[in-house]
Order: C-alpha cells, then sequence, then structure tokens
C-alpha cells in the first residue's frame, strides 16, 4: 500500500501541472468571460464552459497521456523501473489512473461550475456522459505513449486517433452508435433538465468503455512485452495527414452538396444574382452587374448595373424574360421581404420611415415597379411621428388589403396596384419593442398590434417579417430566428403555443450553432433565411465578397430533432435562395439554379 | 549527376507521393462533394500546395540531411558543389511542382469546365507553382546553412509569413505598382479573387527569374564558401 501511495504522490506531483493549466482553461477563461459578459449585457453571472470543454478536453487527455507515459518510458528512466521491485503492470496503471483523475477533474469541474451558474442545464449532459470520450482519448494516448516512447509523436499519433474517434462515425454509418454528436447535439428546452439517460447515450458510453478497455489492455501488453514502434518523419507525415484526410473527408460527407441540380441557367458574364422571388410559378430575377467606376470624394467605386427578369416556371424548367433596366431596391432592409401586390410579382410595397434631420419622421408608402426602368414609381404619405417612435413599419396583404402597421395602422385598398388609396388610419398604442425577443431564451412572447379588421394570425406574420436584423421568418406554427449579430451564428426555432388577440406564446424547440467543421468550411454569416414545407433555407455567405463560402443550407424544422441540417448546395455566388411550393428551390448566385429537394433522412 | 539525381530520388521520392496523395485527395473529394464552390476548392489546394510544399521541399534537402550527418561525406565526394546543389535543387523543383501537376490533372477530370474553366484552372495552377517553385528557391537559399529540418522548417514558415505581409504592403494603392514584381506572391495576388491591376505578368515573370538566379548563385556561393573552412 505504501508502494501505491509513494508511486500514487510522485505522479501526482509530476502531473498536477496538467490540472492547473487545464483548469486555467477550461474554467478560468470561461469565468472571465462570464464576468465580461455580465459587466456588459447582464446582470446574472453566467459561465459557458461547455464549448471549451467539448473542443479542448480531448486534447487535455491526449497531452496528459502522452507526458505521463514517455516520461518514465525513455531509455534510461526504463532500465531504472525494471530494476525496482516493482510489477510494470501496476507502475503503469498507477500512472494511468492519476493521469485520468488529473483529466476528468479538469473538464469536470467547469461543467460543474456551469450548471450552478447557468439556468440553462444542456452541460449536464456532458458532465455524465463526455467523461467516456475522454476516458477513451486519455487510453488511446496512453496506448501511442507506451508504443512510441517519444512524447511529441506520441501526442501527435494521439491527436490523430482523436480525430478519428470524432469523425470515423460521422463518415461510417455502422459506427454512428459511437458519434459524439448525440451527446454534444443533445438539446433540452431552456430551464428545464435533459433525459440524462437513452439508449443512444448507453450505447455511447458503451462504446467508449469497450475502446478505452481495449486500449489500456494493449498499452500494458506493450510495456510488459516491450514492444516498441520506432516512429520518425514518415510515419508522422503519414499519421497527421491521413487524420487531416478523414477529417476532410468526414466534412465532405457532412457538407457536400446533395441537393440535386435539376436545372442550370447561365447569367451573361459577371452578372450575378442579387434578389429573386418566385411563388412557384411566376417571379422575378434581379441581378447586378458591375458598372464603371464612379469617382465619389476622389475615391472611386464600383457601380452595379441592375437587370430585371421575369420568371416564368412551368413542368419543363424555367423561362427567364428578357433583361431590363432596373434599379435595386436599395432602400430596402437586409431583412425585408416586401410585400408584392397579388398576380404581379414585380410591383413591391415597402413602407420607408424618412427622417429629413428634424425631430419629425414622415411613413410613407413607395411603390416599386421592377420592370419600369424607375426607382420609385409611386409613393403615398401615411403619416407623421415624432423621432422617439419605431424606426420602421411592417406592411402584409390579406383579402385584397394591404395594411402598413408601425406607430399608426393605415389600411390601404390596393385594387389598382400602382396606385394604392387610404381607406382608414388608426392609431396605435405606443408598444413594447419586440425587435431583441428571440435571443434565445425558452419562452417567447410578442404583443400584438391591436388593428382593426386584421386577425390575430396575419398581425403575427406582419410583425414577423422585421425589415432589419434580427431575420426571423414562419412557416405554419413553426418560426425560425437569427440573433441580432450575423456573426453569433446561430439559429433558433420557436413553435407558436399560444395565439390571442393580443399576444403570441413561443417555445424554443430547437437551436443549430455550426459545428467546427461547418464554420472551417465558411458556414459564418449568414446573408438569408427562407422557410417552406417545413424546411429552413439558410443563405450563408457575404454578398460582397468572394473570399467567404457562399451556399445554401438546408435544416428540417420537423421531426424529434428539429433544425437537422439535411441538404448543402454550394456553387460560385449561391447566396439568394427561394424555395417552391412543390419542394423545389430556386438558387441565385453567377448562374441560377433550379435544385430538387433534400433527401430524406431517416431520423428526422 | 545521374548519381546524384539518383541519391536524392532515392531519399526524397516518398515526400513526393505524400504530396500528390494529399493534395490530390484534397481536391478530388472537395470537388466530388462540391462541399464549396469549384474555384474557391481550387484556391484552397493551390494555396496549400504552395504553402506547404516549399517548405518540406526546402528543409529536407540541406539541413535535413547536415541533421543526420551526411552532408559533410556528401562535400567530401568528387563532384563539384554546385552540381550538388543543382541535384538537390532539381528534386525539390520536382517535390514542389508534382503534387501541383497532379492536383491539376485530378481537378480537371472531376471539375473541368463545370464552374470554371479548364483554361482558368489550369491557370491558378500554373501560376501557384510558380509561386511555390519562387518561394522554395528562396527558402533553400536561406536555409542552406541551417543545422536541422525543425530550424529549416520555422525559417522557411517565417520566410513564408514575411512574404505574405510583404505582399499586401506592396499592394498598398500608394506603392507603385512595379514595386509588386518583387514578391515571389506577386503571380498569385489578386488572381484567386479576381482583383484587377497589378504589374504586368511578363515583368513579374522577369524580375522573379532573376532573383530566382541570384538567389541559386548566393546558396551555391554559401556551399562553397562552406567548403572552403
Amino acid at each position: 500500500m505504501n508502494q501505491l501511495r509513494s508511486l500514487a504522490w510522485k505522479e501526482w506531483h509530476e502531473t498536477r501541472a496538467f490540472l492547473w493549466i487545464g483548469l486555467g482553461v477550461l474554467a478560468g477563461l470561461p469565468t472571465i468571460a462570464g464576468l465580461e459578459a455580465m459587466a456588459q449585457y447582464h446582470h446574472q453571472f453566467e459561465i459557458t464552459a461547455s464549448p471549451w470543454v467539448v473542443i479542448f478536453g480531448g486534447v487535455l487527455a491526449i497531452f496528459v497521456a502522452a507526458g505521463a507515459t514517455c516520461r518514465d518510458l525513455g531509455d534510461r528512466l526504463e532500465n531504472f523501473w525494471r530494476s525496482r521491485p516493482i510489477g510494470a503492470a501496476r507502475l503503469m496503471l498507477v500512472k494511468y489512473f492519476v493521469g485520468l483523475a488529473v483529466v476528468l477533474i479538469a473538464c469536470v469541474l467547469p461543467l460543474i461550475l456551469e450548471v450552478q451558474f447557468n439556468r440553462d442545464k444542456n452541460a449536464v449532459l456532458l458532465m455524465i456522459w463526455m467523461p467516456f470520450l475522454w476516458l477513451a482519448l486519455y487510453s488511446l494516448g496512453f496506448l501511442a505513449g507506451c508504443l512510441v516512447r517519444s512524447t511529441a509523436h506520441a501526442a501527435m499519433l494521439g491527436l490523430s486517433a482523436m480525430l478519428l474517434v470524432y469523425f470515423l462515425p460521422v463518415v461510417l454509418p455502422p459506427l454512428q452508435w459511437m458519434n459524439v454528436t448525440v451527446i454534444t447535439d443533445d438539446f433540452v428546452t431552456f430551464g428545464t433538465w435533459p433525459d440524462i439517460c437513452t439508449r443512444g447515450h448507453l450505447a455511447f458510453a458503451a462504446g467508449m468503455l469497450g475502446l478505452a478497455v481495449l486500449a489500456i489492455a494493449a498499452a500494458l501488453l506493450a510495456v510488459r512485452r516491450g514492444w516498441r514502434i520506432e516512429s520518425g518523419r514518415k510515419m508522422m507525415y503519414g499519421a497527421v495527414s491521413a487524420a487531416v484526410l478523414i477529417l476532410f473527408g468526414s466534412a465532405a460527407f457532412q457538407l457536400g452538396t446533395n441537393l440535386p441540380i435539376l436545372q442550370q441557367i447561365d447569367l451573361p458574364s459577371q452578372e450575378w444574382v442579387v434578389r429573386m422571388r418566385c411563388d412557384g410559378q411566376r417571379g422575378f430575377l434581379l441581378t447586378g452587374l458591375p458598372g464603371p467606376d464612379q469617382y465619389v470624394n476622389g475615391r472611386a467605386e464600383t457601380t452595379v448595373q441592375y437587370r430585371y427578369r421575369s420568371v416564368e416556371m412551368s413542368a419543363t424548367g424555367i423561362k427567364l424574360g428578357g433583361p431590363l433596366q432596373a434599379f435595386k431596391m436599395l432602400d430596402f432592409g437586409w431583412a425585408s421581404d416586401p410585400p408584392q401586390a397579388p398576380g404581379h410579382p414585380e410591383i413591391a410595397y415597402w413602407p420607408a420611415v424618412v427622417n429629413d434631420g428634424s425631430k419629425r419622421e414622415e411613413c410613407r408608402l413607395d411603390i416599386y415597379a421592377l420592370d419600369s426602368g424607375k426607382p420609385v414609381v409611386n409613393s403615398v404619405h401615411l403619416w407623421q411621428q415624432s423621432d422617439q417612435e419605431r424606426g420602421f413599419a411592417n406592411a402584409i396583404i390579406w383579402r385584397g388589403k394591404l395594411y402598413v402597421i408601425g406607430s399608426h395602422a393605415v389600411t390601404l385598398d390596393i385594387t389598382e396596384p400602382l396606385q394604392p388609396r387610404i381607406m382608414s388610419d388608426q392609431l396605435l398604442p405606443t408598444e413594447n419593442n419586440n425587435s431583441w425577443a428571440f435571443d434565445g431564451s425558452g419562452q417567447v412572447m410578442l404583443s400584438l398590434p391591436p388593428v382593426t379588421g386584421l386577425p390575430a394570425r396575419q398581425r403575427l406574420e406582419a410583425l414577423v417579417d422585421h425589415p432589419w436584423w434580427p431575420l426571423w421568418r414562419m412557416d405554419g406554427d413553426v418560426l425560425c430566428a437569427m440573433p441580432a449579430s450575423r456573426f453569433e451564428r446561430q439559429l433558433l426555432a420557436y413553435r407558436l403555443t399560444k395565439l390571442t388577440d393580443t399576444a403570441a406564446t413561443f417555445q424554443k424547440i430547437g437551436v443549430h450553432e455550426p459545428t467546427l467543421l461547418e464554420r472551417f468550411f465558411g458556414q459564418s454569416y449568414y446573408q438569408e433565411m427562407r422557410m417552406q414545407n417545413g424546411l429552413v433555407y439558410l443563405a450563408i455567405g457575404y454578398q460582397f465578397s468572394q473570399a467567404i463560402n457562399p451556399s445554401v443550407s438546408v435544416f428540417d424544422t420537423r421531426g424529434p430533432h428539429p433544425l437537422r441540417m439535411v441538404g448543402h448546395f454550394a456553387a460560385p455566388g449561391a447566396l439568394e435562395v427561394c424555395p417552391l411550393p412543390d419542394g423545389r428551390a430556386l438558387v441565385g448566385g453567377s448562374k441560377l439554379w433550379l435544385v430538387g429537394p433534400p433527401p430524406r433522412r431517416g431520423e428526422n | 549527376m545521374p548519381s546524384l539525381i539518383w541519391k536524392e530520388w532515392h531519399e526524397q521520392s516518398w515526400k513526393l507521393g505524400f504530396g500528390c496523395v494529399v493534395l490530390v485527395a484534397m481536391a478530388v473529394i472537395g470537388l466530388r462533394s462540391r462541399i464549396i464552390a469549384d474555384d474557391s476548392m481550387i484556391a484552397w489546394v493551390c494555396f496549400l500546395g504552395m504553402v506547404l510544399l516549399p517548405v518540406l521541399s526546402a528543409s529536407g534537402l540541406v539541413p535535413a540531411e547536415r541533421s543526420e550527418g551526411s552532408f559533410a561525406s556528401l562535400l567530401a565526394l568528387p563532384v563539384s558543389r554546385w552540381r550538388i546543389l543543382a541535384a538537390k535543387t532539381a528534386m525539390g523543383l520536382v517535390l514542389c511542382a508534382g503534387p501541383m501537376i497532379a492536383a491539376a490533372l485530378g481537378s480537371l477530370l472531376v471539375a473541368g469546365g463545370r464552374e470554371m474553366t479548364s483554361a482558368q484552372m489550369l491557370a491558378l495552377y500554373a501560376r501557384s507553382t510558380a509561386s511555390g517553385i519562387l518561394l522554395f528557391i528562396w527558402m533553400l537559399a536561406l536555409t542552406i546553412r541551417l543545422p536541422n529540418e525543425t530550424r529549416a522548417s520555422l525559417l522557411g514558415i517565417g520566410v513564408l509569413i514575411f512574404w505574405i505581409v510583404a505582399t499586401l504592403g506592396l499592394a498598398y494603392q500608394s506603392v507603385p505598382p512595379l514595386a509588386m514584381t518583387v514578391s515571389p506572391l506577386a503571380l498569385v495576388y489578386g488572381f484567386f479573387n479576381d482583383i484587377a491591376g497589378g504589374p504586368p505578368l511578363i515583368g513579374v515573370l522577369a524580375a522573379q527569374i532573376a532573383i530566382a538566379i541570384v538567389s541559386w548563385w548566393w546558396a551555391s556561393r554559401q556551399i562553397a564558401a562552406e567548403d572552403r573552412s
């Protein structure tokens, strides 16, 4: 017993540095971030350690294992230990358990803090099941150390093995039960406790435990029999590049284009799609073409010439009309989807709130006829307001009438689409600002403006068409939202649970946060979101830069795992998407593509 | 000379295989799965090849041989020093260009004429290969006296970072466009993202060939000086 205690004491003294480093990174940095966030935004302290632990926990396990084994397995020290009256298995087991304890404490303690301080209880799942993954990774690192006996080489081999443990189950369907996303992607409703023990969790734990047992048995055998692998440059290059290729292969498997191209229409050289709408039969396409440089304050700025084309869908495919000179709807908000006149997709209504520099603002309705060659064909004055009131208005067409809702609610007759006529003007009470409602909270209540003659559902739909960021879209009872900043890279799904005359209540049902792989391949900047048939089409990339990968990702809002990615389409400049009612979708970029629906996934 | 080349081939051919497998696999997997748009994917592969291959080649030719202790024996052979350097340079050029050529062929087979024309694709690969070779000459000249591969790799990465930063600086509007011709990255700057302008291709090639000859001559002087000492 004394011998074991001495060995454990020695190991602890040699390994404890990893514990302090681990705690510093996994608990210290999130604590600093939490304090900073508390000072800037919230009043309550919250610590978000789980992303750090998920990403760096495995790396820590590998480093600790490589350090623990190679420290005493060099030529001279190994001879020394063999001369002592200690069994090799006993020495290695002490090393194994002390190192493992360090890894588990460094990784689990930050999660305990997260559960303690945060309202979100997702970390409970990680706390219970992730230790099995760290155990497996630690054991693989231990095995690598026992085989190559060089810290740097063992760490590289261990990290390669880690990539395989993470990504092989993604690539190989028979290993799906060992996929770590069973744990990391298991979303639970905000503020509630997760389902902590399912068959999937148990299978994952069993797999990791089996891997760990095999690895430690092989490691002990290697030390006992003196097995050793001579590691050199070739082996290291090979191991690392093989792991990187597997990683890349799994990324291709996850993020490769799987929306079938049904038709592809070439646009003239250098022309790209700026905006596109289609109801399944008719629509329009607005394209941009770089024009001559214009000098503004001595600086050259590239101008853009806009072109309008009508779109007609038929059983055989898309038919584009001839190009007409057009103007981009520059006043439109990034996120707005202005209502189009019934039967006239080329006519759009945009309620603009204009400040002339005084403390008064004017809300007017601008009417755009995109095929007219004019920026605005007509404007209708709606109301005056102070600059303290809401700086935008929403618009919706219902039963042939156009409703504009802001600090007033104005109803317009659009029998003549280019000459709307005001039918009524109602002053609305000062509303609560709903703009930042969908910020990730579990339950959200939107207060509905009391517009006479417009049912609650239509008032809600008008409210959801938010002209600026954050971006919201609704399909049936499901609303998808992006947070205020496009850089936060989260997509949230809410279900409408209660709709009264004055308020709509939503419950969060899903969240999608891009994985490391998705971020690596450019899914960092959301451009556009559309919903149709229970699917969310998200255009990703930045319209004014070709450097960031433009693509369209499709998420399913139905089934037990809402917002699971089911489709992906990458093509040059693919930043405009328009899903059609029949399941197909139009994607616009440097060409126009008609793509089929995403393949169905069994689990969703 | 053939014996020297055979020796280099024997020692370095695995790196050629490694480079070919990695670059071709990345290009083919990426283009087959259309994980990102074709032009972005090819730009990635070219960038990877352009930065990785020169470092691997330059650090593995002379410094690696020094750390293994065989370089002194090589210098003691009755062969002129410039021939030794020429054989190593030839192998380095093969290491830089071979994987890029293989990746270009793979890309053409998988996605030629799909989103980019084959000519555009080949032009991108050719310019990236040329830039990689020019970077290799810089790294070869600067690392020729270093005692081991690790130091040479670090210096190679330093050279790479220097030229990336310098190229961005040279592209600044107030700098005369002709100054860009000194950068080995001038051949690809702006080509990846369709930025117009920059010095003419002929000017860049002329300046870069001159710089490469001077660098190589300087490297051969280094070896000659080592021999005399």
